[in-house]
This record gives structure tokens, sequence and C-alpha cells, in this order.
């Protein structure tokens, strides 16, 4: 039986989250967002 | 396809339609397991929908007309709740997803589908309300919307392709999301809301159905349409519950095999062709249970679920903000209900209420390109692209990702503001909904057996969606063409 496709998302959530903070961060830093 | 004797043991299935596919062997459906069991299957559903409807495009309308129409966003969702279940009934029965079975009806179903699901979502209506719900938190400029809305996508993009890799490292970090959310919706619900705007739903709705016809000239079709498709799913994502409920065995769906998926590291129902169940005593009973466990399943999860968060989300708008003059379709309604709230309660649950609203629309788009991906690879890899070499269906789900990403993040920057997004993209999905309500009548009554077909009181239930969404569609068009695009919101 497969596993949680619902965790299997909860965790591209996260990581797609983690990714955005990284980035926005860098965006923030750079001058990029006023 | 004719259907032959049921007695005993020389019953033979009845067959599916094999002019474009081929043919489905009979086996027996496995036996159902408790309920318990198979909680959960539509919790990705509901998880998903959780976002635009409920968060923007309903409080739009609320914050415009009152209470009067909550009763069309409560309908909504329970002629979704009718329609997941004819697509889950295809899918426990046979095991193949409902887009297969409509590509067995015609093939190019499978690719109008695709299309179906890639287009109306790529319209970026959760990035950048998402993007703008965070320049409200942080004190940002307007200016700043397209830039973090690029970085919104371009972060969905990067995670679906390489989560995978580090997918063993993220488990430990998840409850902190939904808690944080669920935190706001209980804080708001004691602290904000008023039992007369409880009451509202109610005593505002007749007035609100004898207003529909101006209702409509003042919200625009698109937008109400839009609204009710997007109370609860809405658009090709219902489609996919017959992914999710093979994934969980349900149903035929426990004889499909799971493969590692080379797209998320995890086990999932391999994409393909199915099975049909021999009409005998025992394959009778258990379909009966099966039908009954999957029936209880969705409506707890999805219908139950979905309809609390929206009326409650609706009744906290009203509290907050009640009726309005002149809402604009960028997001500064939900700027005032930040203020509001600051003004009630204090800054710190303007915050709360940012963030949670952040997460609602980062995750539904996080899960619209999944299930977009998904949808895409599965539907193509199972039809035109059986036998080619070169089209796996991980290259498919990454291709349709990065499409979308691509080309939204083009749109973002042409100003477009947010419920516009939202509302393209649900409009466009409440046509494919018309289609797919439409298909399924015909998929569950030519090719399934008199025991497991859509017949009974269900037969009118789905003949009214069906015309619900098709009317609601043919409006929309007549008022394009008689009056052109702008006039739609």
């Amino acid at each position: 039986m497969a596993s949680s496709g619902f965790k299997q998302l909860r965790l591209k959530i996260m990581l797609t989250l983690s990714i955005f903070a990284v980035l926005t961060s860098i965006a923030y830093v750079v001058g990029l967002l006023s | 396809m004719a259907e032959t004797s049921v007695s005993g043991s020389t019953a033979t299935a009845t067959a599916l339609p094999t002019k474009y596919l081929p043919e489905a062997p009979p086996r027996d459906l496995p036996e159902p397991r408790r309920l318990r069991n198979y909680m959960g299957a539509s919790v990705i559903i509901t998880a998903t929908a959780l976002g635009s409807g409920e968060l923007i495009l309903w409080p739009y309308i609320t914050s415009q007309v009152g209470l009067g129409l909550a009763w069309l966003m409560i309908l909504g969702i329970t002629l979704q709740y009718f329609l997941n279940m004819e697509i889950e009934r295809y899918t426990l029965f046979t095991g193949e997803t409902a887009v297969t079975g409509f590509s067995r009806l015609w093939l190019p179903w499978g690719v109008i589908f695709v299309l179906g699901a890639v287009l109306p979502n790529t319209w970026p209506g959760w990035a950048t309300s998402g993007a703008t719900v965070f320049t409200f938190t942080f004190g940002l400029s307007e200016s700043a919307v397209p830039v973090v809305s690029t970085i919104f996508l371009l972060s969905i993009g990067l995670a679906v392709s390489v989560s995978p890799v580090i997918y063993k490292t993220l488990e430990r970090a998840e409850g902190f999301m939904v808690a944080l959310v669920l935190v706001f919706v209980v804080g708001a619900v004691f602290v904000v809301t008023e039992g007369s705007a409880w009451a509202g739903i109610l005593t505002q709705a007749p007035a609100g159905a004898a207003g529909l016809p101006d209702a409509i000239g003042e919200l625009g079709a698109a937008s109400l349409f839009g609204a009710v498709v997007f109370a609860g799913a809405g658009g090709a994502n219902n489609l996919v519950q017959s992914n999710y409920i093979r994934d969980k065995g349900m149903g035929m769906g426990q004889h499909i095999p799971n493969i590692v998926s080379p797209i998320t590291g995890n086990e999932v129902a391999v994409p393909g062709l199915g099975f049909t169940v021999p009409p005998t005593d025992e394959n009778r009973r258990r379909w009966r249970q099966w039908w009954k466990i999957a029936n209880q399943e969705q409506l707890i999860t999805f219908w139950f679920v979905g309809t609390l968060l929206l009326v409650t989300l609706s009744v906290i708008v009203y509290s907050t903000i009640g009726v309005q003059e002149d809402v604009g379709t960028d997001l500064a309604f939900i700027q005032e209900q930040g203020d509001a709230f600051a003004a009630t309660v204090g800054p710190w649950f303007k915050t709360l209420f940012y963030i949670a609203g952040f997460l609602m629309l980062f995750s539904t788009n996080v899960g619209v390109v999944d299930y977009v991906s998904r949808l895409t690879g599965d539907s193509l890899k199972v039809s035109f692209l059986r036998d080619s070499q070169f089209w796996s269906e991980s290259k498919l789900y990454l291709t349709a990702t990065w499409f979308m990403i691509i080309i939204g993040s083009g749109i973002i920057w042409t100003g477009i503001e947010p419920v516009i997004l939202l509302v393209v993209a649900a409009a466009g999905g409440g046509f494919v909904m018309a289609m797919y309500s439409v298909l399924l009548i015909a998929l569950n009554r030519r090719t399934l057996p008199e025991f497991a077909k859509l017949k009974g009181w269900r037969l009118p239930v789905m003949v009214f969606t069906a015309l619900f969404y098709v009317v609601f569609a043919l409006i929309l068009i007549y008022q394009m063409v008689s009056q052109g695009p702008a006039s739609l919101t």
C-alpha cells in the first residue's frame, strides 16, 4: 500500500516555503524589495 | 459491452470500451477493511482546496453583497461531493482514473483535460495574492508584489523538482504550518464573530436568492461562477481524486501495482489501465461496502471540513468589515480585514491573519502545480504517449510544472490584479467541470455493470449538477460574447 500522499504534499510545501524564505531574503538584501 | 447473466459462477464482467485503449481484464474486488483505514484519502484534495475560494473569492463576494449568497457556496461544495463520488466510483470499480475512462470513450479527452488542467491554472492568482498578503505582513510597497510573486513560483518549481532528493530530511518539520492556520481560525471564531453574523447565513439567504440576478450584474458572472467553482476544490482538481484513492489502495486501486515515483521518491500507483469486475455475489457485497466507505470518507474529510471552513471564514469577513462600497480587485479588502483585526484584538492578530492567509495561498499553489503535473503525466502516458521511450511520466510532470512556472511568471509582470487572475483560473475550471460532469454520467452509466453503475436518486442529482455548471458556463460565454471580456468582473 502506498505511503501517505498528504505527507508528500506537506513536505513539498515545507521545502517550497524554505526556498521561498531564502530567495526572498536574498532579494531583500540586494534591494529588489523596496 | 452487453451485460450477461448474473447467476452463479458463470457470471462474466461487463467489458470496458476497447475502441481506443486495450481491454481491461476481469478481476475480483479486494475485501475492504474498516473506514478508519481509508480516512484521509480526501485530505489532499481538501487541503489543496483551502485557499483561494475561502480566503479571497468568497470574502470578495461577501464584502460586496453580504451573506445572502453563502448558500451558493454550500451548494457548490455539495455538488463537488457528488462529482467526486462519481469520479471515485469509476476508479473504485476499475482501478483506472476517470480521465483514462474518458479516454476510453474518445481518446482526445485525455489531452483536452490536460489542457483544461494546465491552462486555467497557469494564471498565477495564488502567487500574486500570496505575494500581496506578504507585502501587507511586512509593510513592503506594492512594487514588491511582482518580485515576490515570481520568487513564489520559482520556489515551487525548484521544490517539486528536487524534493525526492531531500524528502527524508523534511519529515520532521511539518506540523507547524497546519497548527498556525488552525490557531488563527479558532482564535478568530471566538474573538471576532458575533452570533448574528452566523445567523445571517440563514436570515439573509432568501433576499440573497431573490437578488441573484442583480448580484450577477454587480459582481460579474465570472466572479460568481469562479467563486462557486472554487468552493471546495474545483476545476480539474477533482479529477485527481482518482489518483489519490488509487494510492490509498481503495477498491480496485489495490490491484494497481505501486512504483517508487521518480518524482517524489515515494510509492504511488503506476499510471496504467485497470480491470473490470465480474458480477459474483462476493463482488457485489464488496462493492456495496467499498461504496459506503468511500462515501463516508469523502463526506467527513472533504464535505464537512470544507463546508465548515468556507462558512466560518465568510462569517469572519462579514463580522469584521461588513458590506463595503467599491471593493476593488486588488486585495485592499484583505488589508481592511487585517486592520479590523488589529483594532479589535491587536496588531499581533493582524499579523497572524496575514501569515495564515499567506500559508493557505502558498500551499494551495504547491498543490495545484503538483496535481496538474501529475494529471498531465498520468493521462498522456496512458493514452498518446504509452509507447514513447523519450516521454516518461517524470519528464511530462516536470514539463507541465515548468510550463506553468515560466508562463505564470510572465503573466505576473503584466500587472493583472490578483482577483482577476483567480477568477480566470476558476472560470476556466468551471468550463472543465461542465465537460466532465456530463462525461461522468456517460461513463458511469455506459461502462459499468448494473450493480455498480450510476443509478437511482444519484442520477437526477448528477443531471442537476451537470446542468448547473453547463448553464453557468453558457451564461459566461454569452456575457463574454455580447459585452466583451472586460465585463466579466
